[in-house]
């Protein structure tokens, strides 16, 4: 039992001490998805490593895939040595391919939202 | 003078009503206070400090067995609402009391990772899924029994990941039966406070020892992010087969239905909505088991019965196994014994001309 701050006790849920978590703060600023061309995830679920793909999963938008991103996830099965990874396809060409046990889903994000805003800089002056 | 007789009279009119009303309010009344007095009578030995308007033989067996030494009666608690160590207005308590006994009580649930789906698109995985389910004949629990139906009672509901991470941990590592025994735990005069909620739960499941061979070990991982769980009230594998068709389908072992047979299976909506579900494991009678896992329970034919036929067949061949290793060990005795016996009629046959 986590002892209760007094400031979770202000009657105004607005003031409440909400607990940091890095979805939490993700959440905040949505990653751009819009130069995404096919992503895809493989994972074992029974295995630790598998957070951070399953995570960025639920960071695309429900109409992902009607707007032009390929989404392919496979199951590896329990007992299988190999880490979890993901690929992400871009717009431009570029691939980019992560070892989920050695990346967060903070970083994950961040290196994607990266090239996803060099793209919309691009995007933006040619306009 | 006939102002004072009236006035007088208008008095007495007013004194025999209030006698009245008292009179009625104790004759009302006189019941309850008669059972209060023998209550009181009968109780007061066991707990003259702690009135309780219950009667004796609910209320005394907590006191008496309560172990020596132990922490004495919380007398503020009321019976209906036992001191909890979690607040228990809010509703992450009441959800960990929810899972706790869906975890306790459904022997199969299999877990989806659902990903962003919109509510019309929950609506109509959950129309597919009982449609699907509404094709299984009913399954009969014991020979003989009536079949029961349970495609009324499977769910598919989303759970709150973080709260069912705690029940599963109360469910496997919190035993109320410890917790009643041990000196340390709280008691009312109803005996002492085991409930999930309790403080004795919370501090056994914190201490808890969590071994990489429980359960909660390995279903630990699959703990992260949105899940929903499907939520069959029996393990039957025919309305796993037919679930697992709708939402994880597998060509060949669980195909999906056909365009002709089902149009609305390839509605765009029910398709996109399916895209973002994703099994990744199940938990069937306290086990976990993986995807492969649960394809297996899926595909036992014929449920129980076919299992039971199954372990028919496998002791029937050990019999046979069994008769044949028996009487091979007497066939080689038998050989034995019989080539000795040869053995020893040819020497005494040879001994026999020498002495003759």
């Amino acid at each position: 039992m986590r002892k209760v701050e007094s400031s979770d006790k202000s009657p105004n849920p607005a003031l409440r001490l909400r607990r940091f978590t890095p979805a939490a703060a993700l959440r905040i600023g949505k990653m751009i998805t819009k130069f995404m061309t096919e992503v895809t995830a493989k994972f074992n679920p029974f295995s630790t490593c598998a957070k951070p793909a399953r995570l960025f999963l639920t960071f695309l938008p429900p109409d992902v895939r009607m707007n032009g991103t390929a989404v392919h996830t496979s199951l590896l099965p329990r007992n299988s040595p190999e880490s979890s990874s993901l690929k992400v396809k871009f717009k431009d060409g570029k691939e980019m391919d992560f070892n989920c046990s050695k990346i967060n889903i903070k970083g994950l994000v961040e290196e994607v939202d990266r090239h996803s805003r060099q793209l919309q800089k691009a995007a933006d002056l040619s306009e | 003078m006939s102002r004072f007789w009236s006035k007088l009279s208008r008095q007495s009119a007013q004194i025999y009503t209030s006698i009245r009303m008292t009179r009625i309010l104790s004759r009302a009344a006189r019941p309850c206070l008669q059972r209060l007095s023998v209550e009181a009578t009968h109780v007061r030995g066991a707990f003259a400090h702690n009135f309780s308007t219950s009667d004796a033989q609910h209320a005394s067996p907590g006191l008496r067995a309560v172990p020596e030494g132990v922490q004495p009666p919380i007398d503020f608690a009321p019976v209906t609402k036992p001191p909890s160590a979690r607040p228990i207005d809010t509703r992450k308590s009441q959800m960990i009391r929810t899972y706790t006994s869906l975890l306790r009580t459904t022997p199969l649930i299999l877990f989806f990772q659902h990903s962003n789906l919109t509510a019309v698109e929950w609506a109509a995985v959950r129309r597919e899924l009982k449609k699907a389910l509404d094709g299984v004949a009913p399954m009969t629990a014991a020979p003989g029994a009536e079949p029961l139906d349970l495609s009324p009672r499977v769910q598919l509901q989303v759970l709150r990941t973080n709260m069912l991470n705690v029940a599963l941990k109360l469910v496997e590592f919190y035993n109320p039966e410890v917790a009643a025994s041990s000196t340390s735990t709280k008691r009312t005069s109803k005996g002492p406070i085991v409930h999930d909620l309790s403080e004795a739960a919370y501090e056994q499941v914190k201490n808890a020892e969590i071994s990489p061979e429980s359960a909660y070990a390995q279903i630990e991982p699959l703990m992260v992010g949105p899940l929903a769980g499907l939520i069959i009230p029996a393990v039957s594998p025919a309305h796993v087969a037919a679930a697992l068709s709708v939402l994880a389908p597998v060509p060949g072992k669980f195909p999906a239905p056909t365009r002709k047979k089902n149009p609305g299976y390839y509605d765009p909506i029910f398709q996109n909505g399916l895209a973002k579900l994703m099994l990744i494991g199940g938990r069937i009678e306290g086990k976990v088991f993986d995807q492969a896992g649960v394809h297996w329970v899926g595909g036992i034919e014929g449920g129980i019965d076919g299992l039971r036929a199954q372990l028919v067949a496998i002791l029937q061949g050990a019999g046979l196994g069994i008769t044949s290793t028996l009487e091979g060990g007497s066939r080689s005795l038998w050989l034995a014994l019989e080539g000795r016996k040869e053995q020893l009629e040819g020497e005494s046959k040879g001994e026999a001309p020498t002495s003759s």
